[in-house]
């Protein structure tokens, strides 16, 4: 039952489905390049994990970006970008800043392989406009149900460059991570 | 068609319409959050009354 009693018709809990494009935040982050706030930047997450596989729900894109240092100085700070967005209509909500409709999380690279992943990325487009995605799967590192199941979506897809994975999980000592996620998951899907 | 194959089929997708696709789907997720939570508040509405209904 609904308001006073009124029964709740289906029909009043349908609400419009308006189409939120991605376009007009990725032309956003573009100019903020150009305009220097940011260097390199690579989309990571379910957005760019699209890029390879097939599309899932997702409710935020990850920006991992390259910062110019402050001054002289080597602390990173991601104000420049709060500043530049804030001041042309975005806003802040919690660790995200939407961007058309779309809350978009920064990430600065916090280690030489997020580093790589930035400096290697994909370039691409969307409707015409040009933007780049992750290459390398950062998500066996940061562990998370989620990021497993991604990784092994990859795998399951073929998606996975096996040569590349093997250098990189040796550069960035990555073996024994990968070998208990290849237990875990693979093993298990194997038998 | 297989599952498997679907899943193949969208994934060799052009990126520009892999995002048209997740785009509908955050679309759809958001609706059906909104939905919920206009839902609940319905029912909170509906046990107020109700509550109401029982005091008087």
């Amino acid at each position: 039952m609904g308001v006073m009693g009124q029964p709740v018709r289906r029909v009043d809990i349908l609400l419009p489905v308006i189409e939120e494009h991605v376009k007009p935040t990725l032309e956003m982050i573009n100019q903020m390049q150009t305009n220097g706030v940011i260097g390199k930047y690579a989309i990571g997450g379910a957005v760019g994990a699209t890029f390879y596989l097939e599309p899932s729900a997702t409710l935020d894109v990850d920006v991992f970006v390259s910062l110019p240092s402050a001054s002289g100085g080597s602390l990173l700070s991601l104000a420049p970008i709060y500043e530049y967005l804030t001041a042309r209509g975005c806003r802040a909500e919690g660790e995200y800043i939407v961007i058309g409709d779309w809350p978009v999380q920064f990430l600065s690279p916090s280690d030489a392989l997020e580093q790589r992943a930035i400096e290697e990325a994909v370039q691409t487009e969307v409707e015409g406009v040009a933007t780049w995605v992750i290459r390398v799967a950062i998500a066996l590192r940061t562990g998370r149900a989620k990021d497993h199941a991604r990784i092994l979506q990859f795998l399951e897809q073929n998606a996975v460059n096996q040569h590349k994975l093997n250098q990189v999980l040796i550069q960035y000592k990555l073996i024994d991570k990968w070998e208990r996620f290849a237990r875990k998951y693979l093993q298990e899907t194997n038998e | 068609m297989s599952k498997p194959e679907m899943r193949k089929q969208l994934a060799a997708l052009s990126f520009s319409e892999k995002i048209r696709i997740l785009e509908k789907l955050r679309d759809r997720s958001r609706a059906i959050a909104a939905a919920r939570a206009k839902l609940r508040g319905c029912e909170a509405d509906a046990s107020k009354s109700e509550r109401v209904r029982d005091f008087l």
